[in-house]
């Protein structure tokens, strides 16, 4: 007690005399006589209006040992509250944002993606079955029919999404035009006008230049709006805020229990050890949450959302290589264009015109992606390639005396059926990948459960053990 | 710091536990503050590396292909310049432009084509190229019901292939669009070219031209209700012929001046003026009766004009396939074979027999 006995006089004189008396040891060291000067210059350079003498009266209370201890009571409530206010904020913020990936965007670029399928593999077989003469086989036609009611329902789901209004727009707007076109390009196709393949490459054209680029725009919104949910769900400041807010009530725990040591010697004050440690499990437990959400939607991001999209793109890609070759066909070689955009259209896929694999390229990514969907995607290369060398025959066929028919022929034989197979890998592949991204984010979801309950009632409890915990040192006084 | 020091010294056992507690803190404190700031430094980093807010952008690869615009409208583009250059007048007066390289005196046999000429290296390949059009009934278009090339031109080019062969089925067709008729001779595509081709002097500084095998006239088509009855009636409307084609330039040149619309095929011409977007289709009486055949509410109408000769092009490179081809129209023309075809496929139009002319 070297501390008390180097300032025996200080202490009595200017302190509360119920904070000396029945408690010798806390007669307080070197902070008394300093705030005792304090007050006695303050008068005499500012003149005093209310709001000054209140300060005066608020630091007359606190001076006590008691009253302090009433003031760190306050600190320290002020502290767990606003932990809880700050992990229930960004906790819901977060819960905001993962509701709208799961319920909202999410699903439509799902959906996007899938409108983008139906409406080229519909323009493709159209053509394909077109290519087949006068009579379309039924089954194509059926194929049409499906893909087109599929893509209506689609265009109805997105809009009641609530997707943009532009892309739409265009859609409900040129769908009619384009299935319009095909339909006159089949009745003069069977009366055998050759005007039907104008018509036809018309509503291929349209298709293609109108109304894929709107659903490219509408995947494109979604896809902005899934970067910005994953950015307001894993916000770096606010676990950073959490561990801050979380520190200083800890710190403002421990500073008492600090004082209260001091003070009384007594190792534990059992209360406020246990608002510390509620605090801390609280923080824990915020941060742990907060870092379980963030890895789960790292996952699902790189093992679902990201082989799943490049998958879509790898369908729609082949798909709009498989519908240039029905149309270069059934143009009969006037079709620079058209073998132009398949070449682009295989480049981009990742092989060359001989159907050499380049290395790069879509296709490679898809597979390239590591997961759980990885089989269902690895078939992809395999079946791609099978029906690309139906292409490339067929291509070889073309250019040679009399081939034509036996082009037409492969191409309606072995060339469908390999695309068949491949499209049907594509979309195993793609609602594999759509079910685990759904499933990710829901699990990411999850991660946020039963949190602000659980951190309300730690946090509830901490504040109240505190109280205790003080108010029983506080009570020392009274004594 | 030497007072704390001291302090401990002189108690160094019994020193009360609020003291040794002090101490540590006191000691940090004073320690430079450097130490300090890094290592809040880097708890932040660590804490940021391992909470730092994740961006989910696309990969490139799943973005969609960009839009085939460049390509596209480099397509316009030369489709565009082809019609403008054309609507110039011709630039070299090249005398004639009917006249052609005069045919040998006899025609050297199917299958025994003269050594070292390009019609050996042709008979050697096995196959005669030619370029015709693929959509453009009665000339040359793909018959829907069985898939095969048909037509006017078909036929002519058909009977220069028996000539070389001495067999059917030894010419491969290349379907070439109007614009295309040119290039896909000048880079080797095809040997020749038969596609309603007018023989003019422009042309002829690209691409040779072979005698005369087709008079043609052009006319309009309108819908048959329409109060259109001539080109001079269209003046301000809006008029549809093929890109790359000479009806095109007529069309640009008539007076009043109609509103031309260049598209890349004469069927597209049909769709537009089906769907109300043009008033009229300007080409070939021929051509035009191919189409009235596709849509009963149409009517070819006016007087005929702009009379012109259609040639088969060649490369200039070869002129011993020129003078080949010629003696082949003269026989056709001569045995009465050129009107057995005009009567098979110009139905409903009185043909006017060309006379071939030679410039040697």
């Amino acid at each position: 007690m070297s501390a008390a006995g180097t300032l025996p006089a200080g202490g009595p004189a200017t302190g509360n005399p119920t904070a000396a008396v029945p408690a010798p040891p806390i007669a307080t060291p070197a902070s008394v006589p300093r705030r005792a000067g304090a007050p006695a210059t303050t008068p005499g350079s500012r003149p005093g209006p209310a709001a000054v003498r209140a300060l005066r009266a608020l630091r007359a209370v606190t001076q006590s040992p008691p009253g302090r201890l009433r003031l760190l009571a306050a600190v320290l409530t002020a502290a767990l509250v606003a932990l809880l206010v700050v992990s229930l904020l960004t906790t819901l913020a977060r819960q905001r944002a993962l509701a709208t990936l799961d319920g909202d965007s999410g699903p439509s670029f799902v959906a996007a993606q899938q409108l983008h399928a139906e409406l080229s593999g519909a323009d493709a077989t159209i053509a394909r079955a077109f290519l087949a003469g006068g009579v379309e086989p039924p089954a194509q036609v059926t194929a049409y029919q499906e893909g087109l009611a599929a893509a209506s329902g689609r265009i109805i789901d997105l809009a009641l999404a609530g997707g943009p209004r532009e892309p739409l727009s265009v859609l409900t707007a040129q769908l009619p035009v384009y299935t319009g076109l095909v339909e006159r390009a089949r009745a003069n196709n069977r009366v055998g006008n050759v005007v039907g393949g104008a018509y036809l490459r018309q509503a291929a054209e349209l298709m293609k230049t109108t109304i894929l680029p709107a659903v490219d725009r509408l995947a494109a919104a979604d896809a902005r709006d899934i970067d910005r949910g994953y950015a307001a769900a894993t916000r770096w400041y606010q676990p950073v805020l959490i561990a801050a807010v979380g520190a200083l009530a800890a710190g403002v725990l421990l500073h008492i229990q600090l004082r209260l040591f001091r003070r009384t010697h007594r190792m534990f004050n059992p209360p406020l050890v246990a608002a510390t440690a509620l605090t801390l499990a609280a923080t824990g437990l915020v941060l742990a949450a907060f870092g379980t959400g963030r890895a789960r939607l790292i996952d699902s991001r790189d093992e679902a959302y990201r082989p799943m999209a490049v998958v879509a793109q790898a369908r729609v890609l082949a798909l709009r290589a498989w519908d240039d070759e029905s149309l270069s066909l059934i143009a009969r070689g006037n079709s620079d264009a058209l073998d132009a955009d398949a070449r682009r259209t295989v480049e981009r896929l990742g092989y060359d015109p001989a159907g050499h694999p380049t290395g790069t390229g879509v296709l490679a990514a898809a597979t390239a992606g590591e997961g759980p969907d990885e089989q269902a995607r690895d078939a992809l290369v395999p079946g791609w390639e099978a029906y690309q060398v139906t292409a490339v025959e067929v291509r070889k066929l073309v250019s040679r005396v009399g081939g034509f028919q036996n082009a037409v022929r492969l191409a309606l034989g072995d060339g469908t059926t390999t695309f068949t197979r491949f499209d049907d890998d594509a979309a195993t592949a793609f609602d594999a990948g759509q079910r685990r991204f759904t499933g990710g984010l829901s699990s990411a979801a999850g991660a946020y459960d039963h949190l602000p309950a659980v951190t309300g009632a730690l946090l509830g409890l901490a504040v109240l053990a505190g109280l205790a915990g003080v108010q029983a040192r506080i009570n020392d006084y009274r004594r | 710091m030497a007072a704390v020091r001291a302090d401990g010294g002189r108690h160094p056992h019994g020193t009360p536990p609020a003291r040794r507690d002090t101490r540590p803190g006191r000691q940090a404190a004073t320690r430079p503050p450097g130490a300090l700031v890094v290592a809040v430094l880097v708890l932040a980093l660590a804490l940021t590396a391992a909470c730092g807010t994740v961006g989910n952008q696309l990969p490139q690869q799943a973005l969609p292909l960009p839009d085939a615009a460049t390509a596209t409208a480099a397509a316009g583009t030369s489709t565009g310049t082809g019609t403008r250059t054309g609507g110039a007048p011709a630039p070299a007066d090249c005398g004639d432009p009917r006249a052609s390289l005069r045919p040998p005196a006899v025609l050297p046999a199917p299958g025994a084509m003269p050594a070292g000429s390009h019609l050996r290296a042709i008979a050697d390949r096995g196959h005669l190229t030619v370029g015709v059009l693929a959509d453009v009934p009665p000339f040359g278009y793909i018959d829907p019901l069985s898939g095969e090339f048909a037509g006017f031109d078909v036929e002519i080019a058909r009977l220069i292939g028996r000539a070389i062969f001495g067999a059917d089925d030894h010419v491969r067709f290349r379907a070439v669009t109007y614009a295309e008729r040119i290039p896909v001779l000048l880079d080797g595509t095809v040997d020749l070219v038969v596609a309603t081709m007018t023989t003019n002097c422009e042309r002829r500084a690209k691409v040779d031209f072979s005698a005369v095998y087709y008079e043609e006239t052009n006319r309009i088509l309108v819908l048959a209700k329409s109060p259109y009855r001539s080109l001079a009636d269209l003046g301000g409307r809006r008029v549809c012929a093929a890109a790359g084609t000479t009806s095109i330039e007529h069309v640009e040149r008539a007076d009043p001046r109609p509103v031309a619309v260049a598209v890349p095929t004469i069927g597209d011409c049909l769709v537009a003026l089906q769907a109300g977007t043009v008033d009229g289709i300007s080409t070939a009486e021929a051509v035009l009766s191919g189409l009235a055949a596709q849509d009963p509410r149409v009517a070819i109408v006016g007087p005929r004009f702009d009379s012109e000769p259609d040639a088969i092009a060649v490369s200039r490179d070869h002129p011993e396939l020129t003078r080949f081809v010629n003696g082949v129209l003269e026989r056709t023309l001569a045995d009465g074979t050129w009107r057995g075809l005009a009567r098979d496929w110009l139905t409903g139009i009185e043909p006017v027999i060309p006379v071939p002319r030679y410039r040697d």
